[in-house]
């Protein structure tokens, strides 16, 4: 268990290093990076000044070196655009992110699983039609459409709810909605199908046959179909991280991908290379915690691989 | 927005070599229409593969003509007038003929990334199932990564770095995309090459080259068309998400997910402008989402490989 937690350990940090090598490597690529990192309408003076503080004139090594101490100590440099350092724009901004990607994700979660596994058991009926029906409709309507929609109906027309900025609890529900639908959607195909699977599968026929109560029935199916919901999660975050992105930018809500989709705006590369940095590290982790839990899940997965 | 299909369509999870129980879709045969033929998805998608071919030359008016003395008409069955049926934006530009426009960019942004990731998938999987060993768990590790990794950041990464182009769309989808190729036709290869007929090649001499031509490349054509279709919706979904965002199709090139956001301005006044191209985008990925299901499912009839 503690070797392969290690291993994977090790690998996680490999894939963060590549990341930020890429985003290092890719502004030295564009020619001139102090040009790149330079603010709009910097004098020759302002950006000859940043082409110092990068240490432009040493060999790539030493940069890439000393680019990887500062990140290593949480200085991502200070931030033209927004005239502050870029740690504490990402500190103000996470938060943000990390509030609607949990609710988005807690809600898609608990309407997902109840309705697929429902929809398994009541196969056919318009519960089932409900799931099917979010599943495909949450994998093929744009979020930024939904989130329009959302505005349009809830905000414009209803006046309900607002629909822009962050505030009380009410200024979260509408991108939380939005943001919660596409996983929603594979969560409940996943969980209908798994748990059909765990429907037909001999265990639960032997239960059946032997008269075991149906709560008991119900925790023996739940455990074995979370398995490949969990597998799911991990990957669901990449796209729950991109869609906050989007959300974010039509509802302003003031998170990471607000950030960085004004930073690019502002022509502020310092914050962007700041927001993917901090962004690549959470998603690796999350995916790290998704396969050290399977272990903990499922035994036979921990007696196999954790041999 | 995912440049991936959703994992859930795929037959394989990309973390299936560390779970031992494959995610299968038992249920998936039993779907209601799936044994009719697709007339839906298939009608909407020759109709979106028409309007990005002729679409340009039937339209109407000029994707990019601005009058702004023609702003914000409503479409026909608005008040509007026969001359602007589906209206015009702020700028005083038809809004059907710059839908049909932007069929074009999401057709051409949409099958170039699927054959440029679908190329190089195929290629990673070959490699990756027919030989194996180290060079497999290094190529499997990487395609994991690619597929957690949130294409997004690559987006942002490169708009802010080198601008916002159709052309930059098509390389960051193809970069994000090609993985779900290489998990998915891996795990056929591993399957196949198992198989007598393959065993028997192998024995009678046959090359590595020879074998991928002439059995794993056909027996996996079926599951490289599901996947084609599937990424399709999936890229022409991100192609929309990266061009309201303001860092995919640069305007004012008439792309649905740029149209989006200029409409987006003018919720109150000009509910048009979001309306058709979110209505245009949803149809097609849909269609494409259809489609690819109703392809596996009749390529595969037990549901599962």
């Amino acid at each position: 268990m503690i070797r392969y937690t290690l291993q994977r350990l090790v690998q996680s940090l490999i894939v963060i290093l590549a990341v930020v090598t890429v985003v290092f490597l890719l502004v030295r690529l564009s020619g001139n990076p102090a040009q790149v990192l330079a603010p709009l309408g910097a004098t020759h003076a302002d950006i000859v000044a940043i082409g110092d503080r990068l240490g432009l004139q040493h060999p790539l090594y030493v940069q890439y070196l000393t680019f990887l101490s500062q990140i290593v100590r949480g200085d991502f440099g200070t931030s033209y655009g927004f005239q502050a350092p870029v740690v504490q724009l990402l500190a103000t901004a996470l938060p943000y992110t990390a509030e609607l990607a949990f609710v988005a994700f807690a809600f898609a979660s608990i309407v997902g699983v109840s309705l697929g596994t429902i929809s398994a058991v009541k196969s056919g009926t318009w519960i089932d039609g409900v799931a099917r029906f979010i599943g495909l409709i949450g994998q093929s309507v744009p979020v930024f459409w939904l989130g329009i929609v959302f505005v349009l109906v809830f905000a414009v027309k209803l006046r309900l709810l607002p629909a822009f900025g962050a505030g009380g609890p009410e200024h979260l529900i509408l991108p939380a909605l939005a943001l919660s639908l596409r996983p929603m959607a594979s969560i409940t195909r996943l969980s209908r199908s798994a748990t059909l699977e765990a429907l037909r599968a001999d265990y639960t026929l032997f239960e059946r046959s032997k008269g075991v109560k149906q709560s008991v029935l119900m925790r023996h199916l739940l455990r074995n179909m979370s398995l490949p919901v969990i597998t799911l999660t991990g990957i669901q975050l990449a796209d729950l991280l991109s869609g906050s992105v989007v959300i974010e930018t039509l509802f302003g809500w003031p998170g990471m991908g607000l950030l960085a989709i004004q930073a690019i705006n502002l022509r502020d590369y310092t914050v962007v290379q700041g927001v993917v940095t901090v962004d690549t590290i959470i998603v690796v982790l999350m995916n790290l915690l998704v396969d050290l839990s399977y272990g903990w899940l499922d035994p036979r997965v921990r007696r196999r691989v954790f041999a | 927005m995912a440049i991936q299909p959703q994992l859930d369509l795929l037959t394989d999870s990309p973390k299936a070599a560390a779970v031992p129980q494959a995610i299968t879709e038992p249920g998936r045969r039993n779907r209601r229409g799936h044994s009719h033929r697709p007339y839906f998805s298939g009608g909407i998608l020759a109709l979106f593969i028409l309007a990005g071919l002729i679409g340009p030359l039937i339209a109407p008016h000029s994707t990019t003509h601005v009058s702004l003395s023609l702003y914000l008409r409503p479409p026909v069955f608005a008040g509007g007038t026969w001359a602007y049926p589906l209206g015009t934006d702020e700028l005083g530009r038809d809004v059907l003929s710059r839908l049909l426009g932007g069929a074009r960019i999401s057709l051409l942004v949409g099958l170039s990334v699927v054959f440029i990731s679908g190329a190089f998938g195929l290629v990673v999987a070959m490699i990756s199932g027919y030989i194996g060993g180290r060079i497999d768990a290094v190529l499997m590790r990487f395609t994991d990564a690619t597929l957690a990794f949130p294409t997004i950041l690559l987006a942002i990464v490169l708009a802010a770095i080198f601008g916002a182009s159709e052309q930059n769309v098509i390389i960051i989808l193809a970069v994000g995309g090609w993985a779900s190729y290489a998990r998915v036709i891996r795990s056929e290869v591993l399957r196949l090459k198992k198989q007598d007929f393959i065993v028997m090649s192998v024995v009678m001499g046959a090359g590595p080259l020879w074998i991928i031509r002439r059995h794993l490349i056909p027996n996996v054509m079926s599951t490289l068309v599901v996947l084609a279709t599937l990424q399709l919706g999936a890229a022409i979904l991100s192609e929309g998400a990266m061009s309201f965002l303001g860092i995919g199709v640069p305007p004012p090139a008439p792309s649905w997910g740029g149209m989006l956001a200029g409409g987006s301005d003018y919720l109150t006044t000009a509910w048009w402008l979001a309306l058709f191209p979110g209505i245009a985008l949803s149809l097609t990925v849909l269609a494409s989402n259809l489609m690819g299901d109703w392809l596996r499912s009749r390529s595969d009839p037990t549901g599962h490989r």
